[in-house]
């Protein structure tokens, strides 16, 4: 049974216009998309801004409404509860965001953001059991217990989602959305937060949905993953099948457009560029249908799904 | 953008009417009326039911007020001023051009103070000029209005005879000649100046941190890696997109200058419709007051929606909703 | 090869709370004409620093800047300001990492085009005009009348770059500088931006200097590469050179930090501590030496020197010699 399986996820927006303010049609942010996640795996998010893919986070996170569609989380459908504040989903559930620093309360110290989680939802702690919690969370994310009685504004940026994560572990969730969770972060910086948030998953069993931009960073990270493009997936399967035998052309848009850092490659990458971009010029058709919407995914392997007509 | 400008005048006509039933019945509920307060305590009790009955006040109280919007929305007929015995609309026709010279002529000075002492400021931040104009602002908006207004009138009226101390023209002056607008204008610039003191600090500091923010600007930084000069950078970017949204708060401004000519009326004791208002108010002569307050908020409305349209209108981003 | 720009021994210091801190700290690289010359390092390492004090558009009241900057043998330090001011989108056109904010959104594209024109080119209104679509149409454009008289924000992110990339060509100059131009922007549109700086530039044979913290865009870019830390260059090759055979420790840390190189375990390499902030930035010896403690200090230079691996390839320090990682 899939830790999380999300079927025929949609989340429109309605447009209104007129003088009456009347809805005349909606912007499909997600339009139709589903997969299912396993406990300790993480699925990668892929696409390019406004592709839908922070707006899928944001769905099982209870952010924003859901138009249609069904979640079920350890074999039960919580589609209506995911918006409860209470609701054992909530728990087992948490997000790390791209800009942390918004997201840590700057007038608290490290110690009450941390506890916050237990505070709400946990069991009842004393508050030496309380701190105690706090230094072995800061610990899994190599920080010292020193760091409890700072403010935010005195951290890194890498210090900083740190902090965040072991925020988003307090209560032992099974599952972290990240949303572009290094992409603010500088490269050395960014090499850290994912070697924490590899061990910690390897330690706790969590699953991650890791929503990003950047291929080279969902390739290091996830065993499966989705690409997404006009609010539906163009592309679903194993990391390593859709690296190697990408089908779909937005897919091969997207790898051919990733910077390679052998300088000796230059020319071959320029030339495969603008072969995929003559092709996708050539044979946009078969990829989309007439009012540009992306197909239904159609197996090619158990591991690999490619939206075809 | 002309839907949405319908759209907004559309919901505009339920918040009149809420506000008319509000206005109406509040009135009523203060105690007294226009007829206790006319004639005195030890009137006799049939001639003040006559009175009563020739006002209609001694109808049932919907009733008054279905005639009264109906008398509005059939004849534009406001009703009679129980205190002058006149029509509303005559009453209010004869303030309203005094109140609007004096609204018009507050705005132009609060502009004309605010926009280039705020620029200045903002400009040559940290300068002597700079903090002159601060401590300005610090003086102008601990002094409260009514305090400014008297010692104008004391220094400038009484001591140094400089400026009218009531009234809104000379008498004695022919109407239409050169002599009757200057001496109109010399009735207005006190209580103008007065009521423009508070608003050109809401301008000064506004304007003052916008400048400096937009001098750090990225697309600042890219006029200067075209090589443009320094003076045209700030004509072209800084001030133009500084300003921009404070001219846009002009509407606001109407709605807030008609409340605040109340006082400044009143302390001038110039003839406007705000000296009229609270005068209506103590008399108890309901249907000028409450005509009164309806077109207030009439104008606030419209204020803050030409704002937004003029707002539209120069910055291309904005789409009114 | 003929030198388009000489910088010696530039230092840039900013003023933070009356103490002036150097961002750049004693920097000296020349530029040849024809050349994509990438600046890479870490954010607060005074790439951009560099970037800003070649044309003078860091804030005055702030910043302190020494030494000499020289285009075609003229020192651009010693200019009046109306003379910086043709240098400046003349010679000198500039690129900025987000294309909405550098556009003022009250203008619309033609006017912003025309105006460097205004300042650089004798051209009547209507040449003016005829000029600026023709670049819109030189940086792909689709339709150029469209974009002429549309305002920044009715543009996607792309488009604007190009638009940004059309002002700063505008004058033809012969040095772009292009301060992290893609960051902001997709990576499909990324490569679009970069295939398109590639073309321009050699159509015009002009040079480019290419800041950015992303080493796939130097790999993909640049001919010449400097690897900044700490206001110092540690590290300047050709590209190939540099992805070849890195030499100092930092530049073969960040290589091996990145998450798409080829390796067998999960675990990524990551530099121990943090960039330091200005005021508390190492002025002695090697600077790098805090971030790579179990190198001991006898690797270390006490003033550190450049070092020649090969032409044209010098590391600072000696400290390259002896490091490995630790793992």
């Amino acid at each position: 049974m899939p830790l999380l399986e999300v079927k025929n996820l949609k989340v429109h927006y309605p447009i209104r216009g007129g003088i009456l303010g009347r809805i005349q049609s909606y912007v499909k942010a997600v339009d139709d998309v589903s997969f299912s996640m396993d406990s300790g795996e993480t699925l990668g998010l892929i696409g390019e801004s406004g592709s839908g893919k922070s707006t899928t986070g944001k769905a099982i996170l209870g952010l924003t409404h859901i138009t249609d569609g069904q979640i079920f989380f350890d074999g039960k459908d919580i589609t209506n509860s995911v918006k409860k504040n209470r609701s054992p989903y909530r728990k087992s559930v948490q997000m790390i965001f791209q800009d942390v620093y918004s997201s840590l309360n700057p007038r608290k110290r490290v110690l009450d953001i941390i506890a916050e989680p237990i505070r709400n939802f946990g069991e009842k702690m004393t508050k030496a059991e309380e701190e105690k919690a706090v230094d072995e969370l800061l610990a899994i994310v190599g920080m010292s217990p020193s760091v409890k009685i700072k403010y935010p504004f005195e951290f890194s940026g890498g210090q900083r989602q740190r902090i965040g994560l072991a925020r988003a572990i307090a209560l032992k969730p099974k599952l972290i959305v990240a949303d572009e969770p290094v992409s603010a972060l500088d490269l050395s910086i960014q090499a850290q937060v994912l070697n924490y948030l590899v061990e910690i998953q390897e330690e706790l069993n969590l699953a991650y949905l890791f929503v990003s931009h950047d291929l080279g960073v969902v390739k290091h990270m996830c065993k499966n993953l989705a690409i997404m493009h006009n609010a539906r997936f163009v592309e679903y399967g194993s990391s390593d099948e859709i690296y190697n035998n990408p089908t779909h052309i937005y897919t091969r848009r997207l790898i051919t457009a990733i910077p390679d850092i052998d300088p000796e490659k230059r020319a071959e990458n320029a030339k495969r560029r603008s072969d995929v971009a003559d092709e996708y010029a050539a044979q946009r058709s078969n990829y989309y249908a007439e009012d540009g919407k992306v197909y239904d995914l159609k197996q090619l392997n158990p591991d690999h799904y490619v939206a075809m007509p | 953008m002309w839907k949405t400008v319908v759209r907004r005048l559309l919901i505009f006509i339920p918040q009149i009417i809420v506000v008319s039933i509000i206005v109406f019945f509040a009135a009523q509920a203060m105690p007294g009326d226009a007829i206790s307060g006319l004639i005195g305590e030890q009137a006799d009790a049939a001639e003040v039911a006559h009175l009563r009955a020739i006002h209609g006040l001694d109808r049932p109280i919907h009733e008054q007020y279905l005639r009264w919007v109906g008398g509005i929305l059939t004849e534009f007929d406001f009703g009679m001023s129980i205190a002058h015995s006149r029509p509303v609309t005559d009453l209010i026709g004869d303030r309203a051009g005094n109140t609007f010279r004096l609204s018009l002529l507050t705005l132009v000075f609060t502009y004309a103070i605010g926009v280039p002492l705020g620029v200045t400021a903002g400009r040559r931040r940290g300068t002597i000029l700079d903090k002159i104009i601060v401590t300005y602002t610090f003086f102008a908006i601990a002094m409260p209005t009514l305090i400014f207004a008297l010692i104008n009138l004391f220094i400038f009226g009484f001591q140094l005879e400089l400026i009218p101390i009531r009234g809104s023209v000379s008498v004695e002056i022919t109407p239409g000649t050169f002599e009757h607008v200057l001496s109109r204008l010399h009735h207005l610039v006190a209580p103008a100046l007065t009521g423009a003191l508070l608003g050109t600090v809401a301008i000064i500091n506004f304007l003052r941190s916008e400048v400096i923010e937009t001098q750090n600007s990225d697309y600042v930084t890219t006029a200067r890696s075209k090589g443009v000069p320094t003076r045209v950078i700030y004509r072209r970017h800084i001030l133009r997109n500084s300003v921009i949204p404070v001219v846009g708060g002009f509407g606001m401004a109407i709605a807030f200058l008609l409340s605040g000519t109340i006082f400044i009326e009143r302390v001038f004791s110039y003839p406007g419709m705000g000296d009229l208002f609270i005068s209506s108010i103590i008399n108890r002569d309901f249907p000028v007051a409450n005509t009164l307050i309806l077109m207030f908020a009439f104008f606030g409305v419209v204020g803050t929606l030409l704002g937004d349209i003029f707002l539209a209108m120069v910055d291309p981003r904005i789409r009114i909703r | 090869m003929d030198k388009l720009l000489e910088i010696k021994n530039l230092t840039t210091s900013f003023r933070i709370r009356g103490q002036y801190y150097a961002a750049v700290d004693g920097v000296d690289l020349h530029i040849n004409k024809n050349e994509i010359f990438a600046v890479v390092g870490e954010s607060g390492c005074g790439k951009s620093a560099m970037a800003v004090s070649i044309v003078g558009l860091h804030n005055p009241v702030f910043t302190r800047i020494s030494g000499e900057i020289l285009l075609n043998g003229r020192d651009l330090l010693t200019l009046k300001e109306n003379e910086l001011n043709k240098v400046r989108g003349g010679n000198i056109g500039m690129i900025f990492q987000d294309p909405l904010s550098a556009l003022n959104p009250l203008m619309k594209i033609g006017a912003q085009i025309e105006e460097s024109l205004t300042y650089h080119t004798i051209l009547t209104k209507k040449e003016k005009k005829e000029k600026a679509l023709e670049l819109l149409m030189d940086v792909g454009i689709v339709d150029p009348p469209r974009t002429y008289d549309s305002y920044p924000h009715e543009l996607s992110g792309g488009m604007r770059q190009r638009v940004m990339i059309a002002i700063a060509i505008s004058a033809k100059p012969e040095l772009l500088i292009a301060d992290e131009p893609t960051t902001a922007l997709d990576v499909t549109i990324q490569a679009q931006i970069l295939d398109l700086l590639k073309k321009l530039q050699k159509e015009s044979q002009s040079s480019i200097i290419m800041i950015t913290h992303d080493l796939g865009v130097v790999a993909e870019m640049a001919d010449r590469v400097a690897v900044m830390y700490a206001g110092q260059i540690v590290e300047i090759a050709t590209v190939h050179q540099l992805f070849q055979n890195p030499q100092h420790p930092y530049t073969r840390s960040l290589l091996s930090a990145m998450p798409n190189a080829e390796r067998k375990t999960k675990k990524l390499h990551y530099i121990e501590g943090i960039v330091p902030p200005l005021q508390d930035m190492l002025r002695t010896g090697c600077r790098f030496s805090p971030r790579i403690p179990w190198i001991g200090d006898e690797h270390h230079e006490e003033t550190p020197e450049y070092h020649e691996i090969s032409p044209g390839h010098m590391v600072l320090c000696s400290c390259y010699r002896d490091f490995k990682f630790n793992s």
